[in-house]
């Protein structure tokens, strides 16, 4: 799981677990909707 | 088929809206573009050439993939059969079971997906980010192996409008 927060012009992803390489050689997360 | 490896074929190549076989775009693509690469260094099948003359999964073909696809572009990555029985060679399998392994996992980032307004961007550790969205969402692709438990995308904020960035589904 993975939270999705903006700060100072960034965008943050906080995992709930210390990333390893699990998901080498990408981590893929839907940070954000768009206003169709 | 199209060899181009003596870069013969320019013209060809230009109206077949294929451009260089290595590298990667520079800009947003106005058109769907593909970049067309051998996953080793022939297009066909070569017996000369063993796994460290194929082109690396994780630091080469998937990072070109998934920037291709964030800027308007596709992938189209030549294999080629082994003499004889006509089978892929191990060395080639491994790499399209690689890219198998990763889209059966995330491939909603990337299929049916189209560009993001920014291409990319870079984590606060150097890693690079890529952009995809379709509708209703963006999704942003870490490329490699960050490491922590957060991970600081610079210089894009999701907005900030109630329910944005709310998302987190994590595949």
């Amino acid at each position: 799981v993975v939270t999705v927060r903006p700060s100072g012009g960034s965008t943050v992803l906080t995992f709930d677990h210390e990333l390893d390489g699990t998901y080498a050689p990408a981590v893929a997360v839907q940070i954000g909707s768009v206003r169709r | 088929v199209v060899n181009d490896r003596w870069q013969t074929d320019l013209l060809f190549r230009r109206l077949m809206g294929l451009r260089p076989a290595r590298g990667s775009f520079d800009l947003f693509l106005k058109r769907v573009t593909a970049r067309d690469p051998g996953v080793g260094t022939s297009y066909g099948y070569n017996r000369q050439e063993t796994d460290a003359d194929y082109a690396p999964f994780e630091q080469t073909l998937f990072p070109d993939f998934v920037s291709a696809v964030a800027k308007n572009g596709r992938l189209l990555l030549h294999v080629g059969p082994a003499g004889g029985g006509g089978q892929i060679p191990p060395e080639q399998r491994s790499r399209l079971e690689a890219f198998g392994a990763w889209l059966d996992a995330n491939g909603e980032a990337v299929t049916g997906t189209r560009p993001y307004h920014v291409a990319g961007a870079t984590t606060a550790d150097g890693l690079p980010v890529w952009f995809t969205q379709a509708p209703g969402r963006v999704n942003a692709v870490v490329v490699g192996r960050p490491t922590g438990a957060t991970v600081r995308i610079r210089g894009v904020s999701c907005p900030r409008r109630a329910g944005a960035c709310s998302a987190t589904a994590a595949w």
